[in-house]
């Protein structure tokens, strides 16, 4: 096997001291535009295999789906403005809690993470593609058909109304008949498979196709936030695959998971959720870390203090992540010491967060910040986000969380975790990255409004439901009586909702201006240190001109005389990337991505229609399976490449 | 910024082994994911015990050994032809001789699969008789589709090698199914004892 450690030849830079003409780089532009070119029109659409173009589709298919989950929100919090309103009656009530949660976690938060992920892994590791390009696709057509199969069931008044973490039996046969709760069962299927899909993508993509010199201890920080966060998924996910696959089961063909007369345990579902449910809080806010540290380093101009601490951080928190999941469960007949491991570990999640929160502070203190709308947006992460971890701590201890479980304090506590934790990192990204993506950048003034009116709004509108668990509202809760004096505070806290209601359209509508007449952003508008930025913004589709050789941990800032180090070498006639090493990221061997094809699609429409069908009859199961493996046979059935190298025997 | 060429990667070969090759990781993710899968099944097994006075339940009899010990057997035998196989694609051998081990692998999935059939017969309960049944059915189902999946794939890759066009990379997807097949079979190895063995202890 000595061919796999064959280093390739360096240039030794006194033999060649030359740097490539513009000459030599438009005629391996031309080649590579030529191979990679992506046809338009529907047929391109729907085959295309590029990272770039299904991140995208990801972006905006989740972001409308955060628009429809703030929606439901709306609708609730118009329906709680005052007491005894008949906007909306408890069966509606019930699915819309249910919609916004589901569409928020699994349709919104965790794919747009990914999605994010998808599109800027490859540019900031300097590779040509994803490592599974195909598969890549496949995921993104899974969580499209899930995202579409709840929301036409919930337009069919087949909304799932057993909230987001569906518990039995509320959720079970007996107490949910119908095919409401079946729906949200399948729709979880369908966007695990897709989750699961990106997290085997961003992790292969990670380990083997970073640019040379690009070592663990140079991979940029939000790089290594989706790997960890990758790592989550894997082993977190397959508890909820499990669980709501047993549900189904439950439902469909009458096993006995769930049903305490058959020696089935309520409380399993409640543990398998949670397995899943706990970390899945981590799994959102772990990339979010990766994006503040992008966003501090560039617009402080300093690097990152405490490295080391930061990853190590990342990962003790991912750890520490799978140890919680019982504090969800605090209401239920524990064990005594059950009980005290879980408070002690939920309070010791606390550490490697403020270790993150210091190292940042550090970085900012000590650099020389610039205060745009994404630095805005990262300032207002600090902010909300210990005010969430504060309330934390606090239900992690037993004899609060009694008090509080199942009141608006912790619809409150949650909202400024994963609002403050995810949403505003991720609106900070945005600001950042969107000139990388689209080429334009998103005006300043329309973004400093999005961010005052949103950090105000989220104010408004959750700082006063932890006043009002505290006095008494349980959450999931249709209407209130005038009599109980929570009128007032609603009514604050509607009022806030119109207010991030306003912060979003604000928005949207600078998206949109700002694709048109937004200011050319040019390679690298902040000056940033990443390898994404070394490219056109747009990228091309082949992403890099050259594969950059990487020379710090800073890749930009640390480049010598200012001359890019680049390898050369790689085919131009296909798509060929460069494998390297897990390690040291040595260059081991090249590689090449599939092209276009329309096989993911039609695998997810059979895989797809197999899991609508099973919520019928448990032979949707089998023609479904029958039709994928047709499919999947072709997916793997060798083509016919013109220059394919026949083995040849080695002893 | 201008460019300065650092390396020339043009003498690499296009085609790996092992963790070289980014199959080797994306299939050692999936086994991370599945097996992952079978834990929290195997948890859920123990933790369904704890609501039974005795296990398996009043008047369901023990899980009959004879043929899912026989069939443990056989899947572990089963992991031979596939190391062959995986060996002789290290070699380069003709692809038919590789092919042909991973036929007789493929043999092997069809017997085991035929045989878990018998299996479900021998657990003398049903997965809606009650919570017993459902999680040993579940157990005995799950990896009844892994089988069912790999000896499909394997049959699939053996067919691309014999009927051709052969390229370096099937070598490599060769010896990535053996290792998922180990994957199976060890996952029974785990499995087998908890679904076969522990309602005789516990």
């Amino acid at each position: 096997m000595a061919h796999a450690h064959a280093l390739p030849a360096v240039i030794d830079p006194e033999e060649r001291p030359g740097i490539l003409t513009t000459r030599e780089e438009d005629e391996v532009r031309a080649k590579l535009s030529a191979s990679w070119r992506e046809g338009s029109g529907l047929w391109a659409w729907l085959t295309s295999t590029n990272h770039k173009s299904i991140a995208k589709r990801y972006i905006v298919t989740a972001i409308i789906f955060f628009i429809l989950g703030g929606i439901e929100a709306g609708m609730m919090r118009a329906q709680l403005s005052r007491p005894e309103n008949r906007f909306i009656g408890p069966d509606l009530y019930n699915q819309l809690f249910t919609m916004h949660g589901s569409t928020m976690m699994f349709l919104f938060a965790v794919p747009v993470m990914e999605a994010v992920g998808l599109y800027m892994i490859p540019l900031m590791i300097g590779t040509r593609n994803v490592a599974f390009p195909r598969l890549n696709a496949l995921g993104y057509w899974m969580y499209l058909f899930g995202g579409v199969l709840l929301y036409v069931a919930f337009f069919y008044n087949t909304g799932p109304d057993a909230g987001w973490f569906a518990y039995v039996p509320l959720a079970g046969p007996q107490y949910s008949p119908g095919k409401r709760m079946d729906i949200w069962a399948q729709m979880i299927t369908f966007t695990e498979i897709a989750a699961l899909i990106g997290a085997v993508e961003i992790v292969t993509t990670i380990f083997k196709q970073r640019a040379p010199g690009m070592s663990l201890n140079r991979i940029p920080l939000f790089v290594w936030s989706m790997l960890v966060t990758a790592f989550m998924i894997i082993f977190a996910l397959p508890a909820i695959v499990v669980c709501s696959s047993m549900l189904a089961a439950d439902r469909l063909v009458d096993t006995h998971f769930f049903n305490p007369a058959e020696g089935g345990d309520a409380l399993l579902w409640q543990h398998l959720f949670w397995f899943f449910g706990h970390p899945e809080v981590y799994i959102i806010f772990i990339p979010g870390l990766g994006m503040i540290s992008s966003v501090v380093e560039t617009f402080t101009r300093k690097r990152i203090f405490g490295y080391p601490a930061m990853i190590l951080s990342m990962i003790s928190t991912a750890f520490l992540g799978f140890g919680l999941w019982v504090h969800h469960m605090f209401a239920t007949p524990l064990p005594q010491l059950g009980q005290s491991f879980f408070t002690a570990a939920s309070t010791a999640i606390a550490i490697p967060s403020g270790v993150q929160i210091f190292c940042w502070i550090a970085t900012i203190w000590s650099g020389r910040p610039r205060f745009t709308t994404s630095f805005m947006f990262i300032l207002g992460f600090f902010f909300l986000f210990i005010i969430g971890g504060l309330s934390g701590v606090m239900i992690a201890s037993v004899p609060f969380d009694l008090q509080a479980h199942d009141t608006f304090f912790i619809v409150a506590h949650f909202h400024y975790v994963l609002i403050g934790g995810a949403v505003f990192p991720l609106f900070g990204a945005f600001y950042y990255w969107f000139p990388k993506m689209t080429g334009r950048l998103l005006s300043e003034r329309a973004g400093k409004w999005n961010f005052w009116l949103f950090f105000i709004g989220m104010n408004v509108t959750f700082f006063p439901m932890h006043i009002l668990g505290l006095i008494g509202m349980p959450r999931r809760v249709y209407t209130y009586l005038p009599e109980m004096g929570w009128g007032d505070l609603n009514l604050l806290a509607s009022a806030g909702a119109v207010i991030i209601v306003a912060s979003v359209c604000v928005f949207i509508g600078n998206v949109f201006v700002s694709l048109r007449r937004g200011v050319p952003a040019g390679d690298n508008p902040w000056d940033a240190p990443t390898l994404e930025w070394a490219t056109t913004s747009p990228p091309p589709a082949y992403n890099h001109l050259f594969i950059p050789v990487v020379e710090g941990r800073d890749a930009l800032w640390d480049v010598r005389n200012g001359e890019l180090a680049v390898v050369t070498g790689l085919r131009t006639d296909r798509h060929e990337g460069l494998i390297t090493s897990l390690m040291d990221a040595e260059p081991e061997h090249r590689y090449e991505f599939k092209g276009p094809t329309i096989l993911p699609l039609l695998l997810a429409i059979f895989g797809g229609g197999c899991i609508v069908l099973a919520i019928f009859t448990p032979w949707g199961v089998t023609v479904g399976a029958i039709a994928s493996l047709i499919v999947l046979a072709c997916w793997f059935w060798p083509t016919i490449s013109p220059d394919h190298d026949t083995p040849r025997k080695r002893r | 910024m201008k460019r300065r060429p650092a390396a020339d990667v043009a003498v690499l070969p296009d085609h790996a082994f092992s963790h070289h090759a980014p199959i080797w990781w994306g299939n050692l993710l999936m086994i991370f994911i599945e097996g992952a899968a079978f834990a929290i099944l195997a948890a859920s097994y123990f933790y369904i015990r704890r609501n039974f006075d005795t296990w398996p339940p009043t008047r369901t009899l023990l899980p009959d050994l004879g043929i899912s010990s026989l069939n443990l057997l056989l899947l572990i035998v089963s992991a031979a032809p596939f190391w062959y196989a995986a060996r002789l694609a290290h070699l380069h051998e003709k692809p038919g001789r590789v092919g042909a081990w991973l036929m007789l692998g493929v043999a092997c999935g069809i017997v085991a699969v035929v045989l878990r059939g018998y299996e479900f017969r021998g657990l003398h309960t049903r997965w809606d008789s009650n919570a017993y049944g459902s999680i040993t059915w579940s157990i005995l189902g799950v990896h009844l589709a892994h089988l069912i999946a790999g000896t499909i794939e394997t049959f699939l890759i053996g067919l691309v090698l014999f009927t051709g066009p052969v390229e370096e990379k099937h070598y490599t997807d060769a010896t990535v199914m053996a290792v998922y097949w180990y994957f199976i079979v060890v996952s029974w190895v785990a499995l087998y004892p908890i679904v076969f063995l522990a309602p005789r202890f516990i």
